[in-house]
């Protein structure tokens, strides 16, 4: 598959801005806003945390996009789109979860609790791996795409719990950053304008690398799809 | 203000570690896959070379006379020799 000039473009474009927002997000996260007057230094992990989780937000409901879009009209694009986007909201959860485990430390003095919110993170995360493997077992290219597509909007309902797990459940000690809750939660902030700011800012950086990350692995799909067809096409000739 | 900067480095740490094994694997896999495309593409080059050579030395046969292909005559009212 070739490229238009003008894709290839806005893709490289596209890298370039993403990085220099990543730039620009570190900088306001790390030196621009200051510490938070009752956590200290560590509060400064929250803008990853919450950015990286918006990015794996995004790339979940992408795979749903393309799930469906898939089984509409049964076009391999949608395929790769879901296939990419797993692998990346997989690789960005992982971000949210450590992050959050290095906050917690400090914070609720432990790495890791069962908590509602932490729980429900595992079990997305999990999913999502899952999806990955089940479908490296599936032979048939169509069958494979399929159990893909099905499975990738039904694994959303993960991420839909995890994100509204501490607003039902009263015993998480999770923080709630926007709607109401019915908990306590332990590591709450007052959130000033520069903190504001600064999360905004990661947020929109964080969406931004997921689309660069996501549209660069489709195009090593693509390359990966049309060696594998090339590779029996030349065993067929033999 | 508690003293946790430590733990700070280590969440923006573990975040680089993990975007630039995100990144790396991409890279990798598609450097992977080009090379493998331009050896498939080597391979099909010196296959079509192989068949072109041993088209070339094959002599041709020498056409029998008795079994020559007749000349095609034309009944076609727009031929010259009809």
């Amino acid at each position: 598959m070739a490229y238009s000039p003008q894709r290839t473009r806005a893709l490289q474009g596209l890298t370039v801005a993403a990085v220099i927002l990543f730039a620009i997000a570190l900088y306001l996260a790390l030196f621009w806003v200051g510490p938070e007057r009752t956590q200290g230094e560590v509060q400064r992990v929250f803008y990853v945390h919450l950015g990286s989780f918006l990015g794996a937000f995004l790339s979940f409901t992408a795979t749903v996009v393309a799930g469906i879009a898939y089984l509409r009209t049964r076009n391999a694009k949608w395929d790769t789109l879901g296939l990419a986007s797993v692998e990346i909201g997989l690789g960005l959860s992982a971000i949210t979860v450590i992050t959050g485990m290095t906050w917690a430390k400090p914070i609720w003095n432990t790495w890791w609790t069962w908590d509602p919110r932490l729980t429900s993170v595992a079990i997305m995360w999990l999913a999502y791996a899952a999806y990955l493997m089940l479908r490296s077992g599936i032979e048939d290219p169509e069958r494979q795409r399929r159990f893909a597509a099905v499975y990738g909007i039904i694994a959303f309902a993960s991420v839909l719990f995890t994100i509204i797990i501490v607003r039902i459940r009263p015993d998480t000690i999770h923080p709630v950053v926007a709607g109401p809750t019915q908990a306590d939660p332990t590591g709450s902030f007052d959130v000033t304008d520069r903190i504001r700011d600064t999360l905004f800012f990661n947020l929109f950086t964080f969406a931004v690398i997921t689309a660069v990350l996501i549209w660069h692995r489709i195009r090593l799909e693509n390359l990966v799809q049309r060696v594998s067809r090339r590779k029996m096409e030349v065993l067929a000739e033999l | 203000m508690p003293d946790n900067i430590e733990y700070m480095y280590m969440g923006y740490a573990a975040m680089a570690i993990i975007m630039v094994a995100m990144i790396g694997w991409i890279y990798w896999r598609y450097r992977l896959a080009a090379r493998e495309e331009q050896l498939v593409e080597q391979f099909e080059a010196e296959e079509r070379a192989e068949r072109a050579a041993a088209a070339r030395a094959t002599p041709r046969p020498a056409p029998d006379p008795g079994t020559e292909t007749p000349a095609v005559v034309s009944n076609s009212p727009l031929s010259e020799e009809s």
